[in-house]
Protein backbone atom coordinates (compact mmCIF):
# COMPACT_ATOMS: atom_id res chain seq x y z
CA UNK A 1 0.00 0.00 0.00
CA UNK A 2 1.62 3.37 -1.09
CA UNK A 3 1.29 6.19 1.09
CA UNK A 4 -0.09 9.33 0.02
CA UNK A 5 2.55 11.86 -1.48
CA UNK A 6 2.59 14.77 1.11
CA UNK A 7 0.77 17.91 0.64
CA UNK A 8 3.01 21.05 -0.43
CA UNK A 9 3.44 23.62 1.80
CA UNK A 10 1.79 26.07 -0.57
CA UNK A 11 -1.10 24.60 -2.55
CA UNK A 12 -1.91 28.18 -4.09
CA UNK A 13 1.18 28.78 -5.53
CA UNK A 14 0.28 32.54 -4.40
CA UNK A 15 1.84 32.73 -0.82
CA UNK A 16 5.08 33.76 -1.81
CA UNK A 17 4.55 36.37 -4.54
CA UNK A 18 2.39 37.59 -2.39
CA UNK A 19 4.77 37.98 0.77
CA UNK A 20 7.49 39.36 -1.72
CA UNK A 21 4.95 42.28 -2.85
CA UNK A 22 3.74 43.27 -0.12
CA UNK A 23 7.37 43.64 1.59
CA UNK A 24 8.55 45.55 -1.71
CA UNK A 25 5.41 47.91 -1.21
CA UNK A 26 6.02 48.02 2.57
CA UNK A 27 9.50 49.17 1.86
CA UNK A 28 8.97 51.84 -0.62
CA UNK A 29 6.58 53.45 1.66
CA UNK A 30 8.20 53.50 4.68
CA UNK A 31 10.85 55.12 3.00
CA UNK A 32 8.47 57.51 0.82
CA UNK A 33 7.60 58.70 4.30
CA UNK A 34 11.10 60.75 4.69
CA UNK A 35 10.41 64.42 4.22
CA UNK A 36 11.90 65.65 0.23
CA UNK A 37 11.40 61.62 -0.92
CA UNK A 38 7.41 62.19 -1.48
CA UNK A 39 7.54 61.27 -5.00
CA UNK A 40 8.51 57.87 -4.26
CA UNK A 41 4.72 57.33 -2.77
CA UNK A 42 4.05 57.37 -6.22
CA UNK A 43 5.42 54.27 -7.06
CA UNK A 44 5.05 53.40 -3.57
CA UNK A 45 1.05 53.61 -4.58
CA UNK A 46 0.91 51.59 -7.34
CA UNK A 47 3.38 49.07 -5.84
CA UNK A 48 0.25 48.31 -3.32
CA UNK A 49 -1.37 47.00 -5.59
CA UNK A 50 -0.21 43.68 -6.61
CA UNK A 51 0.10 42.31 -3.23
CA UNK A 52 -3.65 43.78 -3.11
CA UNK A 53 -4.76 41.59 -5.97
CA UNK A 54 -2.37 38.40 -5.50
CA UNK A 55 -4.25 38.40 -1.89
CA UNK A 56 -7.45 38.41 -3.18
CA UNK A 57 -6.94 36.47 -5.72
CA UNK A 58 -5.36 34.01 -2.75
CA UNK A 59 -8.56 34.56 -1.19
CA UNK A 60 -10.69 33.03 -3.68
CA UNK A 61 -8.44 30.31 -4.70
CA UNK A 62 -8.37 29.45 -0.79
CA UNK A 63 -12.23 29.52 -0.88
CA UNK A 64 -12.80 27.63 -3.92
CA UNK A 65 -10.32 24.77 -2.59
CA UNK A 66 -11.43 25.29 1.09
CA UNK A 67 -13.60 21.55 0.99
CA UNK A 68 -10.29 19.31 1.58
CA UNK A 69 -9.90 21.72 4.60
CA UNK A 70 -6.27 21.80 3.55
CA UNK A 71 -6.02 25.93 3.15
CA UNK A 72 -6.28 28.53 5.58
CA UNK A 73 -7.03 32.40 4.00
CA UNK A 74 -4.77 33.98 6.89
CA UNK A 75 -1.94 35.02 5.10
CA UNK A 76 -4.23 36.10 2.12
CA UNK A 77 -6.27 38.25 4.85
CA UNK A 78 -3.08 39.58 6.01
CA UNK A 79 -2.15 40.46 2.54
CA UNK A 80 -5.55 42.84 1.92
CA UNK A 81 -5.83 44.68 4.80
CA UNK A 82 -1.91 45.19 4.90
CA UNK A 83 -1.92 46.10 1.25
CA UNK A 84 -5.02 48.44 1.60
CA UNK A 85 -3.14 50.11 5.22
CA UNK A 86 0.01 50.93 3.01
CA UNK A 87 -2.52 52.13 0.21
CA UNK A 88 -4.15 54.45 2.79
CA UNK A 89 -1.14 55.66 4.09
CA UNK A 90 0.69 57.01 0.39
CA UNK A 91 -2.73 58.13 -0.80
CA UNK A 92 -2.69 60.24 2.64
CA UNK A 93 1.27 61.18 2.05
CA UNK A 94 0.43 62.42 -1.38
CA UNK A 95 -2.12 64.67 -0.50
CA UNK A 96 -0.13 66.06 2.47
CA UNK A 97 2.93 66.76 0.80
CA UNK A 98 0.69 67.61 -2.98
CA UNK A 99 3.05 64.52 -4.35
CA UNK A 100 6.18 66.32 -4.32
CA UNK A 101 7.39 67.14 -0.69
CA UNK B 1 48.15 74.45 21.80
CA UNK B 2 50.15 71.46 22.92
CA UNK B 3 49.41 67.70 22.00
CA UNK B 4 47.65 66.89 25.15
CA UNK B 5 45.01 69.38 24.53
CA UNK B 6 44.62 69.13 21.30
CA UNK B 7 43.83 65.56 21.81
CA UNK B 8 41.85 66.06 24.95
CA UNK B 9 39.46 68.50 22.71
CA UNK B 10 39.45 65.56 20.17
CA UNK B 11 38.03 63.17 22.94
CA UNK B 12 35.59 65.17 23.64
CA UNK B 13 34.28 66.31 20.53
CA UNK B 14 34.34 62.41 19.60
CA UNK B 15 31.68 61.61 23.16
CA UNK B 16 29.47 64.36 22.37
CA UNK B 17 29.11 62.57 18.47
CA UNK B 18 29.28 59.02 19.98
CA UNK B 19 26.22 60.49 22.49
CA UNK B 20 24.32 61.93 19.21
CA UNK B 21 24.82 58.91 17.59
CA UNK B 22 23.92 56.54 20.11
CA UNK B 23 20.58 58.12 20.47
CA UNK B 24 19.77 58.46 16.61
CA UNK B 25 21.11 53.91 16.65
CA UNK B 26 18.25 53.85 19.14
CA UNK B 27 16.00 54.00 16.64
CA UNK B 28 16.98 51.25 14.67
CA UNK B 29 16.98 47.58 16.41
CA UNK B 30 19.97 46.45 14.63
CA UNK B 31 22.30 49.08 15.53
CA UNK B 32 23.69 49.01 19.05
CA UNK B 33 22.79 52.42 20.39
CA UNK B 34 23.16 51.93 24.40
CA UNK B 35 27.00 50.96 24.38
CA UNK B 36 27.64 53.76 21.78
CA UNK B 37 25.86 56.44 23.92
CA UNK B 38 27.44 54.99 26.24
CA UNK B 39 30.99 55.49 25.19
CA UNK B 40 30.02 59.36 25.03
CA UNK B 41 30.80 60.59 28.29
CA UNK B 42 33.44 58.29 28.97
CA UNK B 43 35.58 59.70 26.01
CA UNK B 44 34.31 63.16 27.51
CA UNK B 45 36.17 62.42 30.49
CA UNK B 46 39.08 60.92 28.79
CA UNK B 47 39.49 63.89 27.08
CA UNK B 48 39.75 66.22 30.46
CA UNK B 49 41.65 63.05 31.77
CA UNK B 50 44.41 63.94 28.97
CA UNK B 51 43.84 67.76 29.31
CA UNK B 52 44.80 67.43 33.27
CA UNK B 53 41.31 69.34 34.10
CA UNK B 54 39.78 68.65 37.54
CA UNK B 55 36.80 66.59 37.74
CA UNK B 56 34.61 66.96 40.25
CA UNK B 57 32.85 63.84 42.74
CA UNK B 58 29.70 65.16 40.73
CA UNK B 59 31.15 64.10 37.58
CA UNK B 60 32.87 60.88 38.75
CA UNK B 61 29.17 60.18 40.30
CA UNK B 62 27.36 60.93 36.89
CA UNK B 63 29.51 59.12 34.81
CA UNK B 64 28.71 56.14 37.03
CA UNK B 65 25.42 56.50 37.12
CA UNK B 66 25.35 57.01 33.31
CA UNK B 67 27.47 53.57 33.02
CA UNK B 68 24.94 51.97 35.43
CA UNK B 69 21.83 52.69 33.13
CA UNK B 70 23.38 52.12 30.27
CA UNK B 71 24.37 48.49 31.33
CA UNK B 72 20.64 47.85 32.38
CA UNK B 73 19.19 49.73 29.00
CA UNK B 74 21.71 46.91 26.89
CA UNK B 75 20.44 43.79 28.62
CA UNK B 76 17.10 45.23 28.59
CA UNK B 77 17.32 45.45 24.88
CA UNK B 78 19.37 42.55 24.84
CA UNK B 79 17.02 40.24 26.42
CA UNK B 80 13.89 42.14 24.92
CA UNK B 81 12.74 39.61 21.95
CA UNK B 82 13.23 36.63 24.54
CA UNK B 83 10.56 38.31 26.61
CA UNK B 84 8.87 39.17 23.99
CA UNK B 85 8.05 35.82 22.99
CA UNK B 86 7.07 34.62 26.73
CA UNK B 87 4.53 37.41 26.67
CA UNK B 88 2.59 36.97 23.11
CA UNK B 89 4.51 34.36 21.51
CA UNK B 90 5.29 36.18 18.34
CA UNK B 91 6.93 35.16 15.63
CA UNK B 92 9.49 36.86 13.06
CA UNK B 93 6.94 37.90 11.04
CA UNK B 94 5.41 40.08 13.76
CA UNK B 95 8.38 41.55 14.41
CA UNK B 96 9.48 42.39 11.20
CA UNK B 97 5.71 43.80 10.37
CA UNK B 98 5.84 46.18 13.56
CA UNK B 99 9.11 47.49 13.03
CA UNK B 100 7.87 48.71 9.72
CA UNK B 101 5.06 49.90 11.36
CA UNK B 102 7.05 51.62 13.63
CA UNK B 103 9.27 53.51 11.39
CA UNK B 104 6.46 54.27 9.16
CA UNK B 105 4.40 55.68 11.63
CA UNK B 106 7.25 57.88 13.31
CA UNK B 107 7.92 59.31 9.72
CA UNK B 108 4.55 59.68 9.35
CA UNK B 109 4.34 61.86 12.14
CA UNK B 110 6.68 64.10 10.86
CA UNK B 111 4.51 65.09 8.49
CA UNK B 112 1.10 65.19 10.77
CA UNK B 113 3.83 67.95 13.18
CA UNK B 114 4.09 70.26 9.80
CA UNK B 115 0.24 70.49 9.35
CA UNK B 116 -0.10 71.20 13.00
CA UNK B 117 2.48 73.76 13.46
CA UNK B 118 1.19 75.62 9.85
CA UNK B 119 -2.27 75.76 10.84
CA UNK B 120 -1.33 76.92 14.87
CA UNK B 121 -1.36 80.54 14.07
CA UNK B 122 -4.94 80.23 12.11
CA UNK B 123 -6.61 78.05 14.80
CA UNK B 124 -5.37 79.09 18.42
CA UNK B 125 -3.46 76.26 19.20
CA UNK B 126 -5.88 73.26 18.15
CA UNK B 127 -4.25 71.57 15.07
CA UNK B 128 -1.46 71.91 16.98
CA UNK B 129 -2.76 70.02 19.42
CA UNK B 130 -4.53 67.72 17.56
CA UNK B 131 -1.60 66.75 15.23
CA UNK B 132 0.02 66.05 18.33
CA UNK B 133 -2.47 63.28 19.20
CA UNK B 134 -2.49 62.04 16.26
CA UNK B 135 0.95 61.52 16.12
CA UNK B 136 0.40 59.50 19.61
CA UNK B 137 -2.04 57.38 17.95
CA UNK B 138 -0.29 56.48 15.27
CA UNK B 139 2.87 55.66 17.51
CA UNK B 140 0.78 52.99 18.72
CA UNK B 141 -1.25 51.95 16.30
CA UNK B 142 1.53 51.46 13.66
CA UNK B 143 3.68 49.04 15.09
CA UNK B 144 0.44 47.33 16.28
CA UNK B 145 -1.21 46.92 13.03
CA UNK B 146 2.10 46.30 11.45
CA UNK B 147 2.91 43.47 14.03
CA UNK B 148 -0.61 42.17 13.56
CA UNK B 149 -0.33 42.22 9.26
CA UNK B 150 3.40 40.65 9.77
CA UNK B 151 2.04 37.54 12.38
CA UNK B 152 -0.92 36.98 9.29
CA UNK B 153 1.25 37.08 6.43
CA UNK B 154 4.02 34.66 8.21
CA UNK B 155 1.00 32.18 8.85
CA UNK B 156 1.15 28.77 5.93
CA UNK B 157 -1.66 28.76 4.25
CA UNK B 158 -2.34 25.19 5.20
CA UNK B 159 -4.51 24.31 7.70
CA UNK B 160 -3.46 25.35 11.12
CA UNK B 161 -4.72 22.21 13.82
CA UNK B 162 -4.33 23.39 17.69
CA UNK B 163 -1.61 21.11 19.08
CA UNK B 164 -3.62 19.92 21.89
CA UNK B 165 -7.36 19.06 20.99
CA UNK B 166 -5.73 18.31 17.03
CA UNK B 167 -9.28 20.64 15.73
CA UNK B 168 -8.61 22.88 13.01
CA UNK B 169 -8.01 26.73 13.73
CA UNK B 170 -10.67 29.11 12.90
CA UNK B 171 -9.82 32.20 11.26
CA UNK B 172 -11.70 34.28 14.22
CA UNK B 173 -9.10 32.61 16.92
CA UNK B 174 -6.57 33.10 13.81
CA UNK B 175 -6.99 37.14 14.20
CA UNK B 176 -7.30 37.00 17.54
CA UNK B 177 -3.67 35.23 17.91
CA UNK B 178 -2.35 37.96 15.33
CA UNK B 179 -4.08 40.79 16.79
CA UNK B 180 -2.57 39.68 20.41
CA UNK B 181 1.23 39.01 18.92
CA UNK B 182 0.44 42.89 17.49
CA UNK B 183 -0.30 44.46 20.60
CA UNK B 184 2.84 42.79 22.26
CA UNK B 185 5.07 43.58 19.43
CA UNK B 186 3.72 47.16 19.99
CA UNK B 187 4.39 47.40 23.88
CA UNK B 188 7.82 45.61 23.48
CA UNK B 189 9.08 47.67 20.91
CA UNK B 190 8.19 50.98 22.44
CA UNK B 191 9.25 49.98 25.78
CA UNK B 192 12.76 48.84 24.12
CA UNK B 193 13.08 51.60 21.52
CA UNK B 194 11.39 54.16 24.09
CA UNK B 195 13.74 53.37 26.71
CA UNK B 196 17.18 53.58 24.46
CA UNK B 197 16.08 57.20 22.95
CA UNK B 198 15.64 58.40 26.48
CA UNK B 199 18.83 56.67 27.91
CA UNK B 200 20.49 58.27 24.30
CA UNK B 201 18.84 61.70 25.32
CA UNK B 202 20.89 61.54 28.76
CA UNK B 203 23.99 60.76 27.55
CA UNK B 204 23.85 64.08 25.63
CA UNK B 205 23.18 66.02 28.85
CA UNK B 206 25.54 64.61 30.83
CA UNK B 207 28.07 65.41 27.67
CA UNK B 208 26.29 68.66 27.78
CA UNK B 209 26.81 69.30 31.34
CA UNK B 210 30.60 67.99 31.28
CA UNK B 211 31.30 70.64 28.74
CA UNK B 212 29.19 73.75 30.13
CA UNK B 213 30.99 72.85 33.17
CA UNK B 214 34.27 73.11 31.59
CA UNK B 215 33.99 75.78 29.55
CA UNK B 216 32.30 78.13 32.75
Amino acid sequence: MTEPPPKPDDPTGLLLPTRVTLIVAAAVVMVGMTPCLGLLQWPGALLCLPPLVLGILGLRRVRRQHHDESLHPAPFLGAVVGSCLLLALAVTRLILGLGVA
Amino acid sequence: MDWASMAGVILVILGCCSALAGTLFGLLPVLPGPPVAMAGPVLVIAGFTVMDEPISGWGWALLAATLLAGLVVTAIDLFSPVLGKKLGGTGRGAMVGAYFGLMTALLFSVHLSGIGAAGSLASAGLALVLSTLGSLVLLFLGPMLGGMVGDLVAKPSVVQRDPESGAVKPTSQLLWESLAAGVAQCLGLLITTGTKVVYGLGTVLACALYVLGWLW
